[in-house]
């Protein structure tokens, strides 16, 4: 039998790695558009050119280098596990973002397929990117996919096989360091390849090794064995070099800004190269926004009007579907009991199921499913048109005061529409305490489940 | 009886000869370009700063304070970058 591949998918949060990951594995794992959703991997099998596939999905990060908590999973599982494939998602509206991690994950192995994802916002956007040239820019296939239509899934899957098969072998660019730098790193990459791990991750290991990333470093030991980096030639080793890149002004926090500075110019020079963009538009209006939403005195009263705006039409607009719901079901309610007394079923369990359970239920519905209905579009819409992340970046200052974080206003603002909503959308803060703080708070905002009743009175 | 309500603004305006060596992004007002000198080192953070771009020799530009005056947006390799006050302060820059 043969064994099955493993492909990883990778990306920065919030590029549809979990849409990518449905699509093919066509199981309905479900995808929200928060970020952080993906906390425990989700695996999946398919079949493609009889092969069996195992397809897993890394929650979203940012970046290799630099690690939060949730970010370290998806880093730890890239360097220390064994792959055929590793699919980047990249978000084809902010492609130099982007381009910075697929750079990082380059730098791991060569079996990579860049998935340009979101072509259809990039479109919207008026961003067009040349794929043929990215691709021989990069050394790696790159497919255009809109994953939502489930457009270039195909293609995708194509090319996974022919890397992961090893039917073509890609020749990544490789970022290069200075002279003194890829000297040290060539030596203690081939070091390790002797003595801890025969893959072709030597030389990342190396680069992270000398950085003294601490975070690599613990699960570096991990992975290797608790003394791997106390023991003779390995140890020896990362300190000469170390020595040697000191002498030539290369600590190990100018060797991460080196290496980051050399990553960015080189996401900024291929994304130049290969996107072009008439953003004048875009421009315009993002600076209208800024002007109005930022500035001193107009911040706050175009805030309160926003919000107040959205409420107030959630409200009045979501009255007319309640009230045709209500009658509807008190219509159903009537029938359905009139139908059961006259089949001969007794007055007690009428009164229980149609008028207890029923009711109860229809009614639920029918005072919660409007404004939802209503809310969640035009919150959409806000988010779309850039003014949540303004009203967040707003009122960090007060927020912070509190000990709590700024993008909790936007967590609030969703709870107004749905608490369990709001509360997983909290995942969006960085720090434990202020997400802890922004959970429990959350659940003080009235839904629109709590105050419709109240305005109905 | 109050017939008129005050709205006191302090923008707060920093004079670059006396604050020479000292300056960090967070002395920057609004508009104002700087290049970047130095990210004093705090670990993980100083390590993201670099990930978004803020490296030595990296061109700078305040581009918002928010209404309080602490998270304050620069703009830095193509992307807006909110730092707060006290974040802000642990990058140096010169004019």
């Amino acid at each position: 039998m043969k064994r099955m591949k493993k492909v990883f998918l990778v990306g920065n949060p919030n590029v549809g790695k979990s849409t990518v990951f449905n699509e093919i594995t066509s199981s309905h794992q479900h995808t929200g558009n928060w970020s952080g959703k993906t906390v425990d991997f989700a695996r999946g099998e398919y079949y493609y050119k009889f092969n069996d596939y195992e397809l897993i999905d890394l929650p979203g990060t940012y970046s290799l280098l630099s690690t939060s908590e949730e970010e370290r999973l998806a880093r730890d599982y890239l360097c220390f596990e064994r792959f055929d494939c590793v699919v980047c998602v990249v978000d084809a509206t902010s492609l130099r973002r982007n381009l910075n991690l697929v750079y990082q994950v380059l730098e791991l192995t060569n079996r990579v397929v860049v998935l340009l994802n979101l072509c259809d916002e990039a479109k919207k956007k008026n961003i067009e990117i040349d794929e043929k040239l990215l691709s021989s820019e990069l050394g790696v296939p790159v497919v255009r996919a809109t994953a939502r239509s489930g457009k270039g899934v195909n293609e995708l899957l194509e090319q996974i096989h022919l890397v992961s098969n090893a039917i073509i072998e890609n020749q990544p660019e490789r970022i290069n360091y200075d002279d003194v730098v890829e000297k040290q790193v060539i030596q203690l990459a081939r070091i390790l390849k002797m003595t801890v791990d025969s893959s072709d991750f030597s030389r990342f290991y190396a680069l992270r090794l000398l950085e003294n990333n601490s975070s690599f470093n613990a699960s570096f030991c991990e992975n290797f064995g608790e003394n791997v980096l106390l023991e003779c030639p390995l140890s020896c080793a990362v300190g000469q070099a170390k020595e040697t890149l000191e002498a030539f002004g290369f600590d190990s926090r100018a060797l991460s800004e080196h290496i980051a500075s050399r990553l960015l110019e080189n996401s900024h020079k291929t994304s130049k190269m290969v996107e072009h963009s008439s953003l004048s538009k875009k421009e315009k209006r993002e600076k209208l926004l800024d002007k109005i939403l930022l500035g001193r005195f107009t911040s706050v009263i175009s805030m309160l009007f926003i919000l107040g705006i959205v409420l107030w039409i959630t409200i009045s607009l979501s009255n007319y579907p309640s009230q045709l719901l209500q009658m509807l079901s008190a219509r159903f309610e009537n029938f359905l009991a009139n139908t059961l007394l006259s089949i001969g079923v007794s007055e007690t369990a009428v009164s229980l199921f149609v008028g207890g359970i029923l009711r109860v239920l229809f009614w639920v519905i029918s005072v919660m499913l409007p404004p939802m209905a209503v809310f969640f579009p035009l919150f959409a819409l806000l988010e779309d048109f850039g003014v949540l992340p303004r009203i967040a970046f707003n009122l960090d200052g007060v927020f912070e005061a509190c000990g709590a974080c700024g993008k909790q206003a936007l967590t609030t603002c969703m709870g107004y529409g749905c608490n369990a909503v709001g509360i997983t959308g909290c995942r969006i803060i960085d720090s434990p305490r202020e997400r802890l703080i922004a959970i429990i708070t959350n659940s003080l905002t009235p839904c629109n489940g709590r105050f419709p009743p109240p305005t109905l009175w | 009886m109050v017939n008129s309500i005050v709205i006191i603004t302090h923008k707060m305006y920093f004079s670059y000869d006396i604050l020479g060596d000292n300056m960090t992004l967070y002395h920057l007002n609004i508009d104002d370009e700087a290049i970047i000198r130095d990210v004093s080192d705090c670990g993980e953070f100083s390590r993201r700063l670099f990930d978004l771009g803020m490296i030595r020799g990296q061109r700078i530009r305040c581009t918002d304070k928010a209404l309080f005056g602490t998270p304050i947006a620069y703009e830095v390799c193509g992307s807006k970058i909110a730092l707060r006050k006290r974040d802000a302060k642990r990058v140096c820059v010169t004019i």
